[in-house]
């Protein structure tokens, strides 16, 4: 019985992430075309894009392999959102949270660009492998800091369980892992710019190189799901950094704030930085990024 | 056509264009790539061939101005020009000192407004986004200006043969000095984000780069060339209409890569603004605009050939014009900068390119495919 | 049915030449009857509608002069992303194709190419009278002249070049005429495969497209 109360809870849970990660999507259009000097896309276009998208009456497959981008995408976003803490202690809110779920956590992060690359390649258009090498060479650059601040911070409290890491940060934001670990901060919010895609590391689908990447072939449906996919991915990321950074959550609202902050501070990067090659975006994580959070894990150690 | 590539199975074969948002119109550009790396490259061109120069051969003087103006969209003045002063050269009409110097001005506009967007078109090619937005704005301004003068926003067919149409509006000068300063207020913020970006600069440095040797005989010119050391420039090298009387120098760098290329131009839109702003105080300000010209309906141009160039934004632009005696022209030749550019110059510095340093490498040359096929 | 012979006006596969539109008679000018509340096949297709409608792709494709005034609609100065019109890189993610002027034979199998692996419902915006009647290069030999003979254009916007005023009150048409489920030109092109691509094999020489390439 339990276990059904807290399924319809996380359903309801994912849906208010996908609606929260469309809705923050069209602040984020909103935001770049103020910079740009636009007006702008009113904010809840990106629920009339999904409906549009999902509308189109043609769907081209190209083969069984074509459907798993899209659905491993979205697997990956639900998962990571299902297995971490939303609000901590409001058990509605907790999800599956379990001891070692930051270990599962980190594998989700990978599953949706192994998706897409897997799914992409069925569709056969050379924009796809070229994407996803870039996609996948991007994430493994930056996945070293992000990973070396991970570890600073296990190695300091001793549990693989993003509960406990959010608990060890209660009392106060004097508290939280942000000021107190700050070189794995520096770390891991640096990595953050790479995985949110946003330029300058928007190599993937970098628009006028090779258009969308991997999703070239993608069309109607599949767009609609990969608009999902990537709205609960974003959400699920960020209550993530502010489980491990920001001392959680402890009410809906709280969340909603700390989310669109921590948000805004990759989209205040992209809006004035043009685009890196990927060789130049790899040697860009694995220089300064990774040597702070090296010396996050030394601090962490010693 | 068949293409041999002895090398078939280990390069990715790609075709950028023509349906592309990274080509600067409608053209193809046919890769073959090892990993990430062009090995070579062809310019595919034909899709906006319209045959200019065998429909001016069809028609009388006056019927050829509306049409050549569209053998370049961004910048159609200079056509204009062009076929003008080739006419009148051997038609044998002096036109009038005012209708020189708004000749000089319109040249000088449409050069800011194309050099303008093709900075944004440089930026945007990186990726960045805000640039293009801005300055195709800025330009806009200036298309205001043009639709004030001559009544049309992108096609003006402002001059006629014998001068132009008509005379400055009253308060044409202020409104333009206004148009000016909001390109110069704007300015510095471009600047910040591309040319004083290391993002930027790490992007555009060092890329692009092409042997200065083979350059000059090639017919490269505008900032393709004087960014590799070369100060040619039409408007210097063979003055026309008023540019002997105006006071401007000719930006020259020694990058040769993307950067100075877009440096160039960066500061070629201040010795514009400059030119526009001495033309509009050194204008006289009375005086016909238009000589008389003979009934255009009857007009024989006895035989003659000349050929006609002037300064566009992205280089030299020529018209080779040969007349029979007849009323109509026996033959045009349009020399478009774009076309060495985009074939010579492009297809060498594919090579060993980056794929993502297609786009911005040609854009900063630059290429305008109209104008590369007529 | 049929190719038309030369110098005549040519007709669409139902029999009205090109460019007219029904008059509206006096019937059509008063109600013919109480009004029904809509079916739920006619609900569904409001709401579909609706949602195309709201959020257009435009194939990132300048296939002629026109294209430059796409870069002034969709930067600040019109910014067309305020009626939810955006760009689409590619055109399996894109609804309008917009023909930006004339359109050289090169170019329309391109096009077609690029039209067919669009993603039903897709819509044709034309630009300029030279997708009408040739325009100006009503002489050239490289050009086509009449548009609506080889793709269905829903919806044209004239002008040489049109100003971004105009492009916004045409695309302002087309998503009037979603709504109420006018804008069938692509069901027009499905229906009439045989006719348009008996046309199309007119112009283009090297035909080497495969017969059914969506």
């Amino acid at each position: 019985m339990e276990l059904l109360l807290q399924i319809l809870w996380s359903s309801i849970g994912v849906l208010i992430a996908v609606a929260y990660g469309l809705l923050t999507g069209g602040i984020v259009r909103k935001l770049f075309a103020r910079i740009q000097g636009r007006v702008g896309p009113p904010v809840y276009q990106g629920f009339i894009d999904l409906g549009k998208n999902f509308f189109v009456r043609d769907n081209i497959s190209h083969g069984p392999m074509f459907y798993f981008g899209p659905a491993l995408r979205t697997a990956g976003g639900v998962g990571i959102f299902l297995f971490i803490p939303a609000i901590v202690g409001w058990a509605p809110g907790e999800n599956f949270s379990f001891a070692g779920d930051l270990l599962l956590v980190m594998y989700f992060m990978f599953f949706g660009s192994l998706g897409m690359a897997l799914g992409g390649s069925a569709g056969g258009h050379p924009h796809t492998p070229i994407g996803a090498g870039r996609g996948l060479s991007q994430m493994t650059a930056f996945e070293v800091p992000f990973i070396l601040a991970v570890i600073a911070l296990v190695a300091d409290t001793g549990s693989f369980s993003v509960h406990d890491l959010t608990l060890a940060q209660a009392g106060g934001f004097l508290e939280w892992n942000l000021l107190t670990h700050p070189f794995a901060a520096a770390a891991a919010f640096i990595a953050m710019l790479g995985m949110n895609g946003y330029a300058p590391f928007n190599v993937v689908g970098a628009p006028n190189e090779i258009p969308v990447g991997p999703m070239t072939e993608y069309q109607g449906g599949f767009i609609a799901t990969l608009g999902t996919g990537r709205a609960i991915f974003a959400i699920a990321k960020m209550i993530l950094f502010m489980d491990l950074f920001l001392g959680g959550a402890t009410s809906i609202l709280e969340a909603f704030i700390k989310v669109f902050v921590i948000y805004m501070w990759s989209v205040a990067v992209a809006a004035v930085f043009p685009r890196y090659r990927v060789d130049q975006s790899m040697r860009f994580f694995l220089g300064w990024p990774a040597l702070i959070g090296v010396v996050a894990v030394l601090l962490a150690l010693f | 056509m068949t293409i041999e590539n002895p090398h078939v199975e280990k390069e990715t074969q790609l075709w950028v264009g023509p349906q592309h948002p990274g080509v600067t119109g409608n053209m193809a550009i046919q890769v073959w790539l090892t990993g990430d790396t062009i090995q070579r490259g062809i310019t595919h061109v034909g899709y906006l061939h319209r045959g200019f120069e065998k429909l001016m051969e069809r028609r009388k003087f006056i019927q050829s101005f509306p049409i050549v103006c569209r053998i370049c969209v961004p910048e159609p003045d200079t056509n204009e020009y062009l076929l003008a002063a080739s006419i009148e050269e051997l038609g044998g009409i002096t036109i009038p000192e005012k209708a020189v110097w708004l000749r000089t001005l319109v040249l000088e506009m449409s050069r800011l407004a194309s050099l303008v967007q093709q900075i944004g078109g440089g930026a945007g090619a990186t990726g960045l986004g805000a640039v293009p937005n801005w300055t195709y704005t800025l330009r806009d301004y200036i298309l205001d200006s043009f639709e004030e003068l001559t009544g049309g926003r992108v096609y003006h067919m402002y001059m006629v043969y014998g001068g132009v149409r008509r005379d400055l509006p009253v308060g044409f000068a202020e409104r333009m000095e206004a148009t000016l300063r909001k390109i110069e207020e704007r300015l510095p913020y471009i600047d910040k984000v591309t040319f004083q970006s290391s993002v930027w600069r790490e992007r555009t440095q060092g890329v692009g780069l092409t042997d200065p040797a083979w350059v000059k005989e090639m017919g490269i010119s505008g900032p393709a060339i004087r960014a590799m050391g070369f100060a040619r420039d039409v408007r210097r090298d063979f003055p026309y209409l008023a540019y002997p009387e105006l006071d401007f120098s000719v930006i020259t760098s020694t990058g040769g890569d993307i950067y100075a290329r877009m440096e160039i131009r960066r500061h070629e839109v201040v010795e514009s603004i400059k030119i526009i702003r001495q033309v509009l105080q050194k204008m006289p300000k009375d005086g016909p605009v238009a000589a008389p010209i003979p009934n255009v309906f009857t007009w024989r141009i006895p035989t003659g050939q000349t050929y006609v160039r002037a300064e566009a934004s992205r280089g030299e632009m020529g018209y080779y014009t040969v007349t029979d005696g007849s009323d109509k022209v026996r033959r045009v030749h349009v020399r478009g900068a774009s076309y060495v550019h985009g074939f010579a110059m492009a297809e060498r510095m594919f090579e060993g390119l980056n794929i993502a340093d297609l786009h911005p490498t040609l854009v900063s040359i630059p290429t305008c495919p109209p104008e590369m096929e007529r | 049915m049929g190719v038309e012979e030369k110098g005549k006006v040519p007709l669409l596969p139902s029999g009205v030449p090109v460019g007219s539109k029904p008059h509206a008679t006096d019937s059509t000018l008063f109600a013919q009857g109480r009004p029904k509340p809509l079916s739920l096949d006619e609900s569904v297709a409001f709401i579909k509608n609706w949602f195309r409608a709201q959020s257009l792709n435009v194939m990132a494709y300048g296939t002629g002069c026109g294209s430059i005034e796409l870069g002034p609609l969709g930067t600040s100065r019109f910014d067309m992303e305020r009626f939810g019109i955006t760009g689409g890189p590619t055109p399996r993610q894109s609804s309008v194709l917009i023909i930006s002027g004339y359109l050289s034979v090169k170019t329309l199998k391109r096009v077609i190419r690029s039209y067919e692996q669009m993603p039903n419902p897709r819509w044709v915006v034309a630009l300029g009278s030279c997708t009408i009647n040739g325009g100006m290069y009503w002489d050239s030999y490289s050009t086509i002249k009449i548009l609506d003979q080889y793709l269905p254009v829903d919806v044209y916007v004239n002008g040489c070049m049109p100003r971004p005023e105009a492009l916004i009150a045409g695309f302002k048409d087309l998503m009037d005429m979603i709504k109420r489920g006018e804008a069938n030109g692509y069901i027009e092109y499905q229906n009439n495969l045989d006719w348009y691509r008996a046309n199309q094999r007119k112009v283009i020489k090297d035909w080497n497209l495969p017969e059914y390439s969506w």
